[in-house]
């Protein structure tokens, strides 16, 4: 309960106004003469009760009638929704992930999120200040405003085909209402519950407390494409064929759904796969260069993840130099790779990569040659190595050896699961900050790197922690030693080249690009040292330099959206510390919100109660015959 | 003829005037004449005329009736021919016994006449009509005793002396009228009419058992119950101190709580009076002092009517 003109409580003093006259007014009689009395004497015995219970009746009914003024003229309120409400810093979070844009019942689910937004902010007041915060990925700063730049926001907000962060976004929307200094704070969740999109829990007890609009559970069958992998992982050569790995995810093991492979535009393969399966269709073969495409199945209600973009470079055999004494497997995988023409052995002059043996041969390879370093099993020989690094201004050295552990991660698309590592040695990087996460595509259990790559100004390089002997590693007699050599010659020939990327997430384009087009034909500007980070739709996005196409980038939806699994109100609330309530409909909503805030002025229902007291203390006090005494006649 | 201020309106018959203007007609003696005038004149015109065939009276003159009988007076007062009717003499003795307590001495209003000039001039006007029938009349004014006393007489010389009496009483005094008519009741030793003039501000089983002794010793009882408008309805606002001007005793009421219930309580104390009076035989009516004195006076004839 509240008053919005409080300083008129002052008048509720004037309740003091009837109990003074009922306790002292009696003292102010005047003297009348009167024969009769022995009539007023008989009254008073036989109705003493009755004229003190009007009395009372009486002086309630005008204290009542008092404080319904006082309450009328200082605007009371209570608690609720539907009417204004203390200023109120309101941050709105909009699931707009991929899995928002799934059709049911006829509309998006995005749509009805949206009209949940716009109840919010219907019940909002021109003193509150809104922020309207998309979940899905890629992050968008939000400004605060007004209802009416509340509105517009929510109405641009559309569909983004990345990962929705909600504990991420939450998060954010807290921080942005934290920093207002009005006196409420609140933050409305419209999402579509699903479980993925709640995988980054928040941390903190949510001082501010969130109302969750989430839509009835559901978890439509979907179906949707997981990856597309060419080659095996390997680039293809030019003139030859190669094969195109399709997974499925999702759908239906007893069901079979149209797959197909598109090459610049035109069907190049299909097929019928069951869900849930990897199918193989065959393409090429392709001339030297940059090839881009898409895998497609199948439509469903979910139609983003049914469509998955790819680009590879054809190429040519990499000349490949081997410099120091290498071990036994791997000339022997050397030799596999250039008896299958994957690779042409030459001299250090000619070579693209330099595969080196405990660094030697790094002091004579050119600018554009890479380098696949790895160390001697000999310890002595570490030293020299890290001296080598140093001079070819390569950052890392080889730490003391270590023993025992296996490989935790691998993004080099190779499977590195079953590879033991005996001994490796500790890459250390020197002087700038920690390698991220593309900077050493396989790491260890125990968190150090096992593969480091990147640029140096002598030219691109790739960094083994392991000598590759069979008593280091298990790597040199698996079969996965030649595909990680064959990508590590590729990899520290050209660098980091094929980029790709999910939806939300960024990329960083060639360092002459100018501009990015994205799938939609918008062009961004970008700064060739940044990353690009407006990446809210999967397709192609075309780094241009100038005016000039560099190359296409795909961009894909993220794997984890299309696992449509929705979580449970109760797992929400355990997910998201201070969630107030998790409802799916209009009227609940309009409950929960703005809580702290005021309902509607009963002024109306007020006015009548007062005029029913006045109209009762006029009958009351006629029938006591105050308003009946005839007028004296003169 | 009579000049305005001591002669009543040609067209307004004085015993229809209310107390408060007939007030400024003059004495009381001017007044009663003038009442009962208008009053035998009214029994004329009534339709209702009839029931006073046993006293002396005027009515109109028809066709064949002795032109020795008509009576000029009236003839030069009203322009219209009236025949002289008379009776032989009723030898009726009647009383008038006035309360003149403090409590009569009261109006509720300065332009209302008291309660004790109400009474004297009714018994004025009925002691005229008395010794115009050729009836004696006597007086007792009495509050907690019998102050004055009068012999019962006829003629328009005892008449006067009546109208000297009633003028010099003054009130005052407590109201003991059970003792008083018992008093009474002593005294008179032929029977009568006792026409009893109070507002019966007393204690009303006492006063009944007094009235009901005095019928028993023979007398018919008559009994003008004399209530002020501020008696019926209480005549001030807010909180007020009460004094009763007989005993001095107080009462601090809020009026607007009492007002319904006092009412109540008149009507039932009226009630009271009714029942106990005129289911013992004896004539009883309220009779209230802003009225015109018409009212009383027919319920006075109304009884001599019934009178044996």
């Amino acid at each position: 309960m509240g008053f919005l003109q409080p300083l008129f409580l002052l008048a509720g003093a004037a309740i003091l106004i009837p109990v003074f006259l009922h306790l002292f007014h009696r003292q102010e009689s005047k003297i009348f003469t009167f024969p009769a009395i022995r009539y007023l004497l008989r009254t008073e015995r036989d109705h003493a009760r009755q004229i003190r219970t009007q009395q009372l009746l009486l002086l309630l009914l005008r204290i009542a009638i008092v404080v319904l003024i006082v309450a009328l003229g200082a605007r009371i309120h209570f608690p609720g929704s539907g009417g204004s409400h203390e200023p109120t810093a309101l941050a709105l979070v909009i699931d707009n992930s991929m899995s928002a844009t799934i059709i049911e019942d006829g509309g998006r689910r995005l749509d009805t999120l949206k009209a949940a937004a716009r109840r919010s902010v219907s019940g909002a007041g021109h003193d509150d200040v809104i922020w309207v915060v998309r979940a899905g990925a890629p992050w968008e700063p939000a400004l605060p405003g007004g209802i009416e730049e509340a509105l517009a926001a929510i109405e641009a907000t559309e569909s983004a085909h990345g990962r929705g962060a909600l504990g991420g976004a939450v998060e954010r929307a807290r921080a942005l209402v934290a920093q207002s200094a009005l006196p409420e704070r609140e933050v409305h969740l419209f999402t579509d519950l699903q479980a993925t999109g709640f995988d980054d829990a928040l941390a903190g007890d949510g001082d501010i407390p969130v109302v969750v609009f989430g839509l009835p559970a559901r978890e439509p069958d979907n179906r949707g494409i997981g990856g597309v992998t060419i080659g095996g992982g390997l680039p293809p050569l030019a003139g030859r064929r190669t094969e195109a790995a399709v997974s499925i995810v999702g759908g239906d093991p007893e069901d079979s759904v149209g797959v197909r492979l598109y090459i610049d535009g035109q069907v190049r393969a299909a097929t019928t796969a069951p869900g849930g399966s990897t199918v193989l269709l065959p393409v090429g073969p392709f001339p030297s260069g940059r090839v881009e495409g898409y895998a497609e199945i199948d439509p469903d209600p979910l139609t983003a993840d049914d469509r998955r973009y790819f680009a590879f470079t054809v190429r040519e055999p990499t000349a490949v130099a081997l410099a120091g004494a290498a071990p036994f497997f791997l000339v022997e995988a050397l030799a596999v790779l250039e008896e299958s023409d994957r690779i042409v052995r030459g001299d250090l002059a000619r070579a693209a990569t330099v595969l080196s043996i405990g660094g030697e041969g790094l002091d004579a390879r050119g600018f554009t040659q890479g380098a696949v370093v790895a160390p001697y099993a000999d310890p002595a020989q570490l030293p020299a190595l890290n001296r080598r690094l140093a001079e070819a201004g390569i950052p890392y050295r080889y730490g003391a050896e270590r023993g025992g552990a296996r490989i935790a991660s691998s993004a080099v698309g190779i499977d590195l699961g079953d590879i033991e590592i005996r001994r490796f040695h500790p890459l250390e990087r020197t002087g700038d900050p920690e390698p991220s996460a593309s900077d050493a595509p396989v790491t260890l259990s125990n968190g150090d790197p096992w593969i480091v790559g990147g640029a140096a100004p002598t030219g691109p390089y790739i960094l083994i922690a392991s000598p590759l002997d069979e008593e280091s590693t298990t790597l040199p007699v698996s079969a996965a030693m030649i595909p990680l050599l064959e990508w590590a010659i590729e990899r520290g020939w050209r660098g980091d080249e094929d980029r790709d990327a999910t939806a939300g997430t960024s990329f960083r384009p060639p360092a002459t690009s100018t501009a990015v087009r994205d799938p939609g034909g918008n062009l961004h500007p970008v700064d060739g040292d940044q990353p690009f980070v407006r990446t809210a739709m999967a397709g192609f996005y075309q780094p241009l330099a100038g005016d000039s196409a560099l190359e296409a980038i795909p961009v894909n939806t993220p794997a984890a959206e299309s696992d449509l699994a929705p979580l449970r109100a109760s797992e929400v609330r355990r997910i998201l510390p201070g969630t107030r309530a998790v409802v799916d409909d209009a009227d609940a909503w309009s409950r929960q919100i703005f809580r702290s805030g005021r309902g509607p002025e009963p002024w109306r229902a007020l006015a009548l109660v007062l005029l029913a007291l006045l109209a009762i203390e006029v009958v009351v006090a006629a029938a006591r015959g105050l308003r009946s005494f005839p007028t004296p006649t003169a | 003829m009579t000049n305005e201020t001591t002669t009543p309106h040609r067209d307004r018959r004085s015993d229809l005037i209310d107390p408060a203007t007939l007030a400024q007609l003059g004495g009381i003696d001017i007044i009663a004449r003038q009442v009962v005038h208008g009053f035998l004149l009214g029994l004329h015109r009534s339709p209702n005329r009839g029931f006073s065939a046993e006293f002396a009276e005027n009515r109109a003159y028809q066709p064949g009736d002795d032109l020795r009988t008509l009576d000029w007076r009236m003839f030069a007062r009203s322009d219209r021919f009236y025949v002289k009717q008379y009776e032989e003499e009723t030898n009726l003795r009647a009383w008038m016994l006035i309360d003149i307590s403090a409590s009569m001495d009261w109006s509720s209003r300065s332009s209302l006449p008291t309660k004790l000039w109400y009474a004297k001039h009714l018994a004025a006007a009925i002691s005229l009509i008395l010794t115009r029938q050729g009836d004696i009349v006597g007086l007792m004014a009495f509050h907690e005793r019998i102050v004055r006393q009068v012999r019962a007489r006829g003629g328009k010389v005892h008449w006067r002396l009546l109208l000297q009496h009633l003028h010099a009483l003054e009130g005052g005094g407590r109201t003991d009228s059970e003792s008083a008519i018992r008093n009474v009741a002593m005294r008179l030793k032929r029977k009568g009419l006792v026409i009893l003039i109070s507002d019966l501000l007393v204690d009303p089983a006492e006063t009944a058992k007094a009235l009901i002794f005095l019928q028993h010793t023979g007398h018919e009882v008559l009994v003008f119950h004399l209530i002020d408008p501020g008696e019926r309805d209480l005549p001030t606002t807010g909180e007020t101190r009460f004094i009763d001007p007989e005993t001095g005793d107080s009462l601090r009421v809020s009026v607007a709580d009492m007002r319904r219930q006092y009412r109540a309580a008149v009507e039932n104390a009226v009630a009271e009076w009714t029942t106990k009076l005129t289911s013992r035989g004896i004539a009883y009516a309220t009779i209230g002092t802003d009225e015109p004195l018409a009212r009383a006076l027919r319920f006075y004839l109304w009884k001599r009517q019934r009178l044996p």
